[in-house]
C-alpha cells in the first residue's frame, strides 16, 4: 500500500505540474530604433468614429428588440493566461449597443467561448460557432492557438475575424485583422525603446515557454543583430518559481549596459520585477517589456526605484489619457464589466466591439454572414484616440498588422505615464511591415 | 557558463522555500495520514488576505501578517474537523484526492476575488539585504531557511518526546487501536490540522515574498514540496528538509548553464524519480537478500 501511495503521489505531482505549467502570454507592441517619436495619440484629433459621451452604437437610449444578430468569440482561459477579459469587454460594449438601439433595432447576441490551448477543442468550438450557432461574424477572439488551428476553416467558411492577436499566424493570414499588434511586434517595440535608452552590447528577450514564442522572440534577436548587438532568446516556464535566479541570469546574459525585454503578463512579471529590485539589478541593464504590464495594478505595486526605468511598449494610449474614447471605455467597463481590470486587454476588447459595431451599422440591406464579413473587411481609417494611428482591416498584402505604430510608458510613483510618443515598429527583413506600410500609403488606409 | 556562485547562494533561499513546504506536508501526513495537496493554495489565499488588509489600510501591518497565519490555521482546522472523521478509514489515496477539492475551491475563490490584478507584499525583512558571492540574500530568505530548520526540529521533538506527539504517531499507524486505548482521537487530529495550518499560513506569508504573490505560482509550489516529501518517503522530516535544499540548489545552479537552464524546473521531478527508483531497487535487493 505504501509504495502504491508513493506512486500515486508521484503521478499527482506530474498531473498538477501539467496544469501549473500552462502559462502566460502577452499582447504585444513596437517602434523604430533611431527615429524620433512622432506624435501622441491625442494629436490625431477627434475623427468621425470617436464615440460620444455615454453613447454606444446608434445612441438612442432605447433597448433593441428585433431579431438578434449572432456574433461569436473565443478566448484562452488557463491558469496563468486569462484572455477572457477581452471577450468580456467586447461583450460589454455589445450590451451597451443593445441598450442603445442595437443595430438598427436588432440586438447583438454575443456568444463567447473559452478554450484551454487544446487544438481539438478549439477546432470544435470554431465549428460550433459557425455551424451550430450560425454566427454571422466572429469578433474579439484572443487565443494562443486559434489562428494557427482554424485559419483555413474560417477562410473556407468565408469569415473575416476582428481579433486581438497573439501568435504570428494572426498577423500573416488575410482572414484575421487584430486591433492590437501582438507580442512579436510589441516585444520588438520594447527592444527599440531599450536601444534608444542606451542599451548596448546584448539584447535579451524572455517569453513564456509556450508554443510559438520562439518565433515571437525572433523579432527582438533579429532587431538586435540589425543594430550590431547580440540577440539572446530565452523561454521561461511560468509562473516563475525562482524570480531572483532568473533576474541574475538575465543580467548576466545581457552584460552591464545591455537591454532586457520581458514578455509576460502583469501578475507574472511583478514578482520578477520585485526580485530584480531586491537583487539590486535595476540599474545594471535597460529593462523593457511588451504591452501587458501596462496595467495600473503593476504600477501600484512597484516601488519608486522603478520610476522611469521599466520601458513598456504600449499598443494603446495610457488608460488615464482623459481622451473621449478612453473615457468612454472606462465608463462602459465600470457599467457593464466592472470585474474586468482597467488594462490594455480591456482596451483590446473595447476596440474590437467598437469597430465591429461601426461596420454593422454601415451595412445597407440584409444583415447576413456575407454582408457582415464584407463590412468587416471594408473598414478603413477608423479613428480612435486609443490608437496612435487610424485602424483598417485589410492591407491588401495578405498580411494584416493594422496597429503598427505605438508608444512607450513607464511606471512613475504608482502610475503608468507616457515616456515616448508614437513611433513606428521597426520593419525587419523577416517581418512584412515594409510592404504593409507601402500598401497603406498607396491605398490611404490609415490617414484618418 | 555563467558564474555559478550567485546561483548556488540563491539556491539555498529557494531550497528553504521548498523545504519548509515539504516539511509542512510531511508533518500533517505523519500525524493524520493525509497528504494535503491544497497546502500551497491555503498559503496563497492567506497571503492575499494579508495583501487586502494592507492595501485597504484596515489594520496595522503586524495584524495583516498575523491574519495570513491565522487563516491558514483556521481553514486547515475546519477542513480537518469536518472532513477528517468521515475520511479517517479511507485509503490514503482518497484522503489526498479529497484535498484536491479544497485546492480547487480556493483556487477558484482566489481567481474570482483577486485573480485579475497583479499583487505584491514586501515584508520589512525583505529590505534587509546581505551580499554574498554576487547575490543579495534578504532577511526574509534567511528567515525562510531558519523557519524550515526550526519547524523540522520542533516537530521532530514534539513527535518524539511529548504526549500529544506520541498520540499523533500512534494515530498515523492505527486510528482504531489508538482510539480503543483512550486517546482523544478527534482532539489530537484537530491539533495536528491546526498546527499544520499555522505552519502553512506562515510559509505562505514568506513564500509570497520570496517567489511573489502569484495565485497560480504559489498554489502549484506544492509540486517541488511534494517532490521533497517523496524523497523523504513522507516519513523523514530531516530527509525532506535536506531534499528541499538539494532541489533548490540544483535547480538554481542549473540556471547558470544557458543551454539547459530552460529545463531546470524539471529538477524536482528528476530527483524524485531517481529517489523512487533507488528506494525500489534497495527494497528489491533487501527482499533478494532475505530470500537467499
Amino acid at each position: 500500500m505504501r509504495r502504491s501511495f508513493l506512486g500515486f503521489v508521484a503521478v499527482s505531482v506530474l498531473l498538477i505540474a501539467a496544469c501549473g505549467d500552462d502559462d502566460d502570454t502577452t499582447g504585444g507592441g513596437g517602434g523604430q530604433a533611431e527615429e524620433a517619436p512622432e506624435a501622441a495619440p491625442s494629436d490625431f484629433g477627434p475623427g468621425s468614429n470617436i464615440q460620444a459621451h455615454g453613447e454606444c452604437g446608434e445612441g438612442t437610449g432605447e433597448a433593441a428588440t428585433g431579431d438578434p444578430i449572432k456574433i461569436g468569440g473565443i478566448a484562452t482561459n488557463v491558469p496563468g493566461i486569462d484572455f477572457t477579459w477581452i471577450t468580456e469587454m467586447t461583450g460589454a460594449y455589445f450590451e451597451c449597443v443593445n441598450d442603445n438601439g442595437g443595430i438598427h433595432g436588432q440586438p447583438i447576441e454575443y456568444i463567447a467561448e473559452e478554450e484551454q490551448i487544446d487544438p481539438q477543442q478549439i477546432a470544435s468550438l470554431a465549428t460550433k460557432l459557425v455551424e451550430e450557432d450560425q454566427v454571422l461574424g466572429i469578433v474579439g477572439n484572443t487565443s494562443i492557438i486559434d489562428c494557427s488551428v482554424n485559419a483555413d476553416y474560417y477562410g473556407q467558411q468565408g469569415y473575416y475575424l476582428i481579433i486581438a492577436g497573439v501568435d504570428q499566424a494572426c498577423f500573416t493570414t488575410p482572414n484575421f485583422s487584430a486591433v492590437n499588434m501582438g507580442p512579436y511586434y510589441s516585444s520588438l517595440g520594447g527592444a527599440q525603446a531599450a536601444l534608444r535608452a542606451g542599451a548596448e552590447g546584448t539584447m535579451v528577450v524572455v517569453s513564456p515557454n509556450q508554443p510559438g514564442f520562439d518565433v515571437i522572440n525572433s523579432g527582438v534577436t533579429e532587431f538586435a543583430e540589425e543594430n550590431d548587438m547580440e540577440g539572446v532568446s530565452i523561454l521561461e516556464d511560468v509562473p516563475i518559481n525562482d524570480p531572483a535566479g532568473l533576474a541574475q541570469r538575465l543580467v548576466a546574459e545581457a552584460g552591464n549596459g545591455g537591454g532586457v525585454v520581458l514578455d509576460f503578463t502583469g501578475p507574472t512579471v511583478l514578482p520578477l520585477l520585485q526580485a530584480i529590485e531586491q537583487q539590486g539589478l535595476i540599474d545594471q541593464v535597460i529593462w523593457a517589456s511588451s504591452t501587458p504590464p501596462n496595467d495600473p495594478s503593476v504600477a501600484e505595486e512597484l516601488s519608486s526605484a522603478w520610476n522611469g526605468k521599466f520601458l513598456i511598449n504600449a499598443e494603446f494610449n495610457v488608460l488615464d489619457s482623459g481622451q473621449p474614447d478612453q473615457e468612454h471605455m472606462n465608463e462602459i467597463r465600470e457599467q457593464y464589466a466592472s470585474d474586468v481590470p482597467s488594462s490594455s486587454f480591456a482596451q483590446m476588447g473595447y476596440l474590437a466591439g467598437r469597430v465591429a459595431t461601426d461596420a454593422l451599422l454601415g451595412i445597407e440591406g440584409d444583415i447576413t454572414q456575407e454582408s457582415v464579413n464584407e463590412a468587416f473587411r471594408g473598414i478603413t481609417n477608423f479613428v480612435s484616440d486609443i490608437w496612435c494611428a487610424p485602424w483598417y482591416y485589410e492591407s491588401g498584402t495578405g498580411e494584416n498588422v493594422s496597429n503598427n505604430i505605438d508608444l512607450t510608458v513607464a511606471p512613475e510613483d504608482g502610475n503608468m505615464v507616457q515616456v515616448e510618443d508614437c513611433f513606428e515598429i521597426a520593419d525587419l527583413p523577416n517581418n512584412p511591415l515594409d510592404e504593409i506600410r507601402a500598401a497603406e500609403d498607396e491605398n490611404s488606409l490609415n490617414t484618418g | 557558463m555563467l558564474d555559478l556562485k550567485p546561483f548556488i547562494v540563491l539556491g539555498f533561499g529557494l531550497g528553504g522555500v521548498f523545504a519548509m513546504s515539504g516539511v509542512g506536508l510531511v508533518v500533517l501526513y505523519r500525524a493524520t495520514g493525509v497528504l494535503n495537496l491544497a497546502y500551497g493554495a491555503i498559503g496563497a489565499t492567506g497571503a492575499l488576505i494579508t495583501w487586502s488588509i494592507l492595501d485597504a489600510g484596515w489594520a496595522p501591518e503586524w495584524v495583516a501578517y498575523l491574519a495570513c497565519i491565522v487563516f491558514g490555521g483556521l481553514v486547515t482546522l475546519l477542513y480537518g474537523v469536518v472532513f477528517g472523521p468521515p475520511f479517517a478509514a479511507r485509503d490514503p489515496l482518497v484522503k489526498a484526492t479529497a484535498t484536491l477539492g479544497l485546492l480547487l475551491i480556493l483556487l477558484g475563490t482566489m481567481q474570482w476575488v483577486w485573480g485579475r490584478d497583479a499583487h505584491g507584499i514586501t515584508l520589512p525583512t525583505s529590505r534587509w539585504n546581505y551580499e554574498i558571492a554576487g547575490a543579495r540574500i534578504s532577511g526574509t530568505q534567511i528567515i525562510g531557511v531558519a523557519f524550515a530548520v526550526v519547524v523540522t526540529s520542533g516537530t521532530a521533538v514534539l513527535l518524539r518526546v511529548t504526549k500529544i506527539g506520541t498520540a499523533m504517531r500512534a494515530l498515523a499507524n492505527d486510528r482504531e487501536i489508538t482510539a480503543t486505548l483512550g486517546v482523544p482521537v478527534r482532539r489530537v487530529e484537530a491539533a495536528a490540522w491546526l498546527g499544520s495550518g499555522l505552519v502553512c499560513g506562515g510559509a505562505g506569508l514568506l513564500l509570497s515574498n520570496l517567489v511573489g504573490l502569484d495565485i497560480v505560482g504559489l498554489t502549484f509550489l506544492v509540486i517541488p514540496a511534494l517532490a521533497a516529501a517523496l524523497i523523504g518517503q513522507l516519513r523523514s522530516l530531516w530527509v525532506t528538509l535536506a531534499a528541499g535544499f538539494l532541489i533548490g540548489i540544483v535547480q538554481s545552479g542549473l540556471t547558470a548553464f544557458s543551454d539547459i537552464a530552460e529545463y531546470r524546473t524539471l529538477t524536482p521531478f528528476v530527483l524524485a524519480i531517481i529517489a523512487l527508483l533507488w528506494f525500489a531497487l534497495r527494497s528489491e535487493q533487501s527482499l533478494l537478500g532475505r530470500g537467499s
